[in-house]
């Protein structure tokens, strides 16, 4: 086929990016070539390209891209699995309140109102506040339980239109159960929309992560995540600016590429 | 009441179906009878209740719309089943043909395998026999190639195409009534002749309410029709009567504007 030929400049770019991300989730620190733990304390603050260190250290001689690799891989993986329980929460209470003049539907309506209702971060404290430790868990329980009224607003409004379409409507005219004609007809009619949900939710979530972790409620103290590195260089934030840019920048990065890539699913799709 | 003396017992009996939208009713008491073989065309204008009155007969009614009163088919009341033998019903005992052939297919299936998991479900085939029941459903209703016709995505059918192929769906598990909701409104003249022909030729052995708002489709293949304004069925009899004589000015006005009156006859 001559559509290999077709494929843009920037799907080629976000598969080089991701390839990347999944190279350092992998290695992690040992692409640096230090331990993310490893203090050395004769060599505080050092910056960028100094005794080894690409982009220095930190106020206890930790080797600054050791810390940005590590905090790569907690950041994909509680913003992955937090998107993916919000995802499933989400779709599932979406599709039965688009279906049910039951009762059921209704609550789940109500508790897709409530939810909304509540300020984001007051919640998550809350929810970790009464899950007790921070850790990886609790902070993609936490995540997730809080932010699934995204996927249910826009599942219960695509699928409200998709039972409507005449297709549906035709199958189930041919007698189809209803968990049938959610699976065959309604999940892949939501398919476009979800994917970019995805992927825009993804980097909401390295965000709400990383804002978690920097008020010290995320992740287990002395991680090497972003939003602890941030929240550890503000004392240092003019005299050691690479300690702030780097997991800043990082976190640009990550962004920007989830960004491009759903307004890229989205152009795509239409 | 319909005065034909020699119809075959009803397929089709509707008693005093009512459809309501809260305290805001839409049709108040609807009865009706087609027999084997009949056609019956429902006329009216657009929103006189005639589509929600046939979807009404499958129990497929938005969920803000409530409905009473009997419905039974080939003597069996259907309207007390539940929803699980409902499920066996439709498509099995009742055909559904909709007005827009491209919107009616799922884009994302072939027409074969519409017709193949309908057929599994409602005749217990094992999925080659039903791939073959299929072929053949489709080649009834003069679709090009035997098994291209199978495995092409409705896009790849022109709109005639995908209504024959519609009308195949909705005949292939032998039902006793097929609805046909304006199957025509959508296709261009030529093509139109070719469904109603269709539609008359194959729907010989089930009852046939074919809902229109074209008087002239209407006549041209059915037995008997029925006037439908604002929920309730002002004037029925055989078509040749009702169209030379109307008594009813509703459907002398209605006839009024027909273009070309009757010119399928």
């Amino acid at each position: 086929m001559s559509s290999l030929k077709r494929v843009p400049a920037l799907s080629i770019l976000l598969a080089f990016a991701a390839l990347v991300c999944l190279v350092i989730m992998v290695f992690g620190d040992a692409l640096s070539g230090h331990d993310h733990r490893e203090m050395n304390l004769d060599l505080r603050l050092a910056p960028p390209l100094t005794g080894g260190h690409l982009l220095g250290t930190d106020e206890l001689g930790r080797d600054v891209l050791a810390r940005l690799l590590t905090g790569l891989r907690w950041s994909v993986a509680t913003a992955l699995s937090a998107t993916f329980i919000a995802f499933v929460i989400g779709t599932t209470f979406g599709l039965v309140a688009a279906r049910g003049q039951s009762a059921l539907g209704g609550v789940m309506r109500l508790l897709t109102t409530f939810t909304q209702a509540f300020p984001p971060f007051v919640l998550a404290v809350t929810v970790i506040a009464v899950m007790g430790d921070a850790g990886f868990f609790s902070i993609v329980l936490t995540l997730g339980l809080v932010t699934w009224p995204v996927f249910s607003r826009v599942v219960y409004a695509e699928a409200r239109s998709l039972f409507e379409r005449e297709h549906v409507l035709a199958a189930e005219m041919t007698g189809m159960p209803a968990i049938r004609l959610f699976v065959r007809h309604v999940l892949p009619g939501l398919i476009p929309s979800l994917s970019v949900l995805v992927v825009f939710h993804f980097a909401d979530m390295i965000v709400a992560e990383s804002a978690l972790s920097f008020l010290g409620i995320g992740a287990p103290l002395g991680a090497a995540t972003w939003g602890a590195m941030l929240s550890e260089s503000r004392g240092y934030m003019l005299s050691a600016p690479w300690l702030t840019l780097s997991p800043a920048l990082a976190m640009v990065a990550i962004i920007v590429c989830a960004h491009a890539l759903g307004q890229h699913l989205r152009n795509a799709n239409r | 009441m319909s005065q034909i003396a020699s119809s075959p017992p009803p397929s089709l009996g509707v008693n005093g179906l009512r459809i309501s939208a809260g305290d805001n009713v839409l049709v108040p008491g609807l009865s009706l009878t087609i027999g084997r073989g009949e056609i019956l065309g429902m006329v009216g204008a657009s929103g006189s209740g005639k589509t929600i009155s046939a979807f009404s007969l499958a129990r497929l009614l938005p969920e803000a719309l409530t409905q009473t009163g009997e419905i039974s088919l080939e003597g069996e009341r259907i309207d007390l089943l539940s929803e699980a033998q409902m499920r066996k019903v439709r498509g099995g005992r009742i055909g559904m043909v909709f007005q827009d052939p491209l919107s009616s297919f799922n884009p994302l299936r072939t027409v074969g395998s519409i017709l193949v998991e309908s057929i599994c479900r409602h005749q217990g085939l094992p999925a080659s026999q039903a791939r073959e029941l299929a072929i053949e459903t489709l080649a009834t209703m003069r679709l090009p190639g035997r098994t291209a016709s199978v495995d092409a995505y409705p896009h790849m059918l022109s709109g005639g195409q995908r209504q024959r192929a519609m009308i195949g769906l909705a005949l292939v598990n032998q039902p006793a009534l097929i609805i046909a909701d304006e199957p025509t409104t959508a296709l261009d003249p030529t093509i139109q002749l070719q469904i109603l022909a269709l539609l008359r030729h194959q729907a010989s052995s089930a009852a046939c309410l074919f809902i229109t708002h074209d008087i002239g489709a209407a006549s041209a293949i059915c037995d008997r029709l029925a006037v439908m304004n604002e929920g309730v069925i002002v004037e029925e009899g055989p078509t040749d009567q009702l169209l030379s004589s109307p008594v009813h000015p509703f459907t002398r006005e209605l006839l009024s504007h027909a273009p070309g009156g009757a010119r399928f006859r």
